[in-house]
This record gives C-alpha cells, sequence and structure tokens, in this order.
C-alpha cells in the first residue's frame, strides 16, 4: 500500500496558501488586492497539476510504470487542451 | 449579487459539491445566473468553486486514503480529452438541447443511485488498517468505513471510460464540472463504493476546472476580488462538505446525491 501522507501535507500548504491569497484578494483594495487574487487563481490551477505530476514521480518510484505512464497522458493531454484552448 | 451572498452561496455549494463529489459548478452557475449575473462571468466562479472544493477536500482524502487516485488518473485522460472535444463543438448544439440533455442525465443518474437499496461493497473483517488505500497496479482498494475497512474494485472499465468521456463531453459542451456525472459513473457503472467515487471525482474535477480556469484568466473572464471570495468561502465550504462526506453512512451520501441530482434535472429541463 502507498502512503500519501507527503502530498497530503503538500496539498495543506497549497490550502492555507490560497486561503491567505484568496482573503486578500476578497478584501484588500487596490493593486495589492488584485495580486493577491491573481496568486489564489493561479494556485488553484497549479495544485491539481503539482498533485498529479507528484503521483507520476511517485508510482515511477514504486515501479508501477502502467499508471505513471498514464499519468503523464494526462498531463499531455491537459498540456494540450490549455494550449488548443488558449490560442483558439 | 451582494459580496455576503455570493459567499453563502459558494459556501453551501462548495459544501455540497464536495460531499457528494458534484464539483458545485452546477449548482453555484445557475444561482448566479438567476440572480442577474452574466453567464460568461458566472461560469469561471463555478470553476473557481469547483477548484476550491477540489483544493480544500485534498488533505483530507489523501490522509483518509479514500480517494482512488489510480483511478482518477485513469477515467480523467478520457473524461479531459471528451471535454476538449466539446468544447471545440460546443456551438453546434443549442443552448435548450443541451439543457434537455443534461437534465435527462442528472435524472438517468438519480434515479440509478436512489433505486438501490444497502451497501454493496461489505466490511472485510480480516482488514486491518494497514491495507488501507489503493493496490498498486490494479483500480483496487480498501478504504475505511468507521471502525471496519472495505475492499473495492472497480468493475466494467471500458463502460465506466465511456461514462467518464461523457461527462468530459458535457463538461466541454456546457461549460460547467462534469462531477456530478462522474460520481454516479464510479459508484453505479463501475461499482465503487459512493464515498470512493465522491472523493475521485472530487479530486478530478479539480484538474479539470485547472484547464478551464487557465483559459478564462487569459481570456480576462475572472473577475478577480469576485473570484477571490468564492474561492475563499469555497474553500471553507470544501472543508466542511469533506468533514460530512467522512461522518455520513454511504447510503445517506448516495440518497442525498440522489435528491441533488433530480433537483438539478428538474432545473435544467424548466429552465431551458
Amino acid at each position: 500500500m502507498n502512503s500519501f501522507k507527503a502530498l497530503s501535507r503538500v496539498m495543506q500548504v497549497a490550502l492555507v496558501a490560497t486561503f491567505a491569497c484568496a482573503v486578500g484578494g476578497a478584501f484588500i483594495p487596490g493593486s495589492i488586492g488584485r495580486v493577491s487574487g491573481t496568486a489564489c487563481i493561479m494556485l488553484l490551477i497549479a495544485a491539481p497539476v503539482v498533485r498529479v505530476g507528484w503521483l507520476v514521480v511517485n508510482w515511477t518510484r514504486v515501479r508501477d510504470t502502467r499508471f505513471a505512464l498514464l499519468g503523464c497522458v494526462l498531463l499531455l493531454v491537459l498540456a494540450a487542451s490549455g494550449t488548443i484552448a488558449l490560442v483558439r | 449579487m451582494n459580496p455576503v451572498t455570493l459567499a453563502i452561496a459558494a459556501f453551501i455549494t462548495a459544501a455540497i459539491g464536495t460531499l457528494g463529489g458534484l464539483g458545485g459548478a452546477i449548482l453555484l452557475v445557475p444561482i448566479l445566473v438567476l440572480s442577474g449575473m452574466e453567464a460568461k462571468y458566472a461560469a469561471p466562479l463555478g470553476l473557481v468553486s469547483v477548484a476550491a472544493g477540489s483544493l480544500a477536500a485534498a488533505p483530507h482524502q489523501l490522509k483518509a486514503q479514500v480517494v482512488n487516485q489510480r483511478l482518477g488518473v485513469a477515467t480523467e485522460i478520457a473524461a479531459s480529452s471528451a471535454a476538449l472535444i466539446g468544447a471545440l463543438v460546443s456551438g453546434l448544439l443549442g443552448h435548450a438541447l443541451l439543457s434537455v440533455l443534461l437534465g435527462v442525465v442528472a435524472l438517468v443518474a438519480a434515479f440509478a443511485g436512489a433505486r438501490r437499496k444497502g451497501i454493496r461493497n461489505l466490511p472485510d473483517p480480516t482488514l486491518s488498517i494497514a491495507d488501507v488505500g489503493e493496490i498498486p497496479g490494479t483500480l483496487a482498494g480498501v478504504y475505511p468505513l468507521g471502525d471496519e475497512f472495505v475492499p473495492y474494485r472497480a468493475n466494467r472499465l471500458p463502460l465506466g471510460l465511456l461514462g467518464m468521456g461523457m461527462a468530459g463531453l458535457i463538461s466541454g459542451l456546457s461549460g460547467v464540472g462534469g462531477g456530478w456525472v462522474k460520481t454516479p459513473t464510479a459508484s453505479e457503472i463501475m461499482h465503487v463504493p459512493v464515498k470512493v467515487a465522491a472523493a475521485t471525482s472530487t479530486f478530478t474535477v479539480g484538474v479539470t476546472a485547472a484547464v478551464g480556469l487557465l483559459v478564462y484568466e487569459s481570456q480576462g473572464r475572472i473577475v478577480i476580488s469576485d473570484a477571490a471570495l468564492v474561492a475563499a468561502a469555497g474553500l471553507i465550504g470544501g472543508t466542511v462538505g469533506v468533514r460530512l462526506q467522512h461522518v455520513l453512512p454511504p447510503p445517506l451520501v448516495r440518497r442525498g446525491l440522489s435528491a441533488i441530482l433530480a433537483v438539478i434535472g428538474v432545473l435544467l429541463i424548466v429552465r431551458r
């Protein structure tokens, strides 16, 4: 069985950081609030991608190559989706 | 919509979305549109709520090992690919037809969940806390249910992938997350326990929402102050939702999910 405690801690840090940025974006006026809110959105975008990346590394380490490859495919699909959607 | 009402709506929809693995956008976006917000600004806020709920649930669900990430990654490939196709052809379907299709899917999913009685996956007394988690190389695992441990295995993978692909297609076509299709697909088609299905769906909707948010951000469609408020409320709501999911019995979660899906289905058909 795998333990995902390390990933859980990473997500906990991301959660706290995102919440702090969200509160700043919601309640601090002016450019500081705008930067804080934008950072919150960037963290929300980055967190699941980091999570999938972490899983790929973890599965590669435990030699679960089939699922590590699937994780890579998912990252590629996400990159392709993002790129196609951005250039449309 | 005034900020207090927006925060309350985001809190409640994120809590319900995380509890049932629905994502929350399917509830929040109609509320925002009905309150007078333009759909092009409501949709990004819906995705912010989904991403916030997903992130809020992650630490707890990972620690409890209730989410099957191998299942999530395997099925998300189908969902994300189909979402891309759906987004590319989204102009071809009329809004009214799309609403009716979504409504029918929601009602079928509600019926499938409500029809079933009892618990499909029973605890195994020979298992211990050391067995909890995913089984490497498979779509199987063991999850904790109170003081007991329940083994499960995702069945009917081709049919499940088809369902997840449909969830992605719907997501791409409509702009709302597909969690409300993913959870019933994993639970009712693939026979994954509803709590694992909901937790896994909560993980994957966050992945899908990330791509959508990237696009909305690049298009300048995100009102930062509103999005930050929705994110803050969604993070709190998601944390509450995941705690509730942990303590509520699976049949109650399933029935509650069916009731919410039935309401969504009726709303989609009536509002077209």
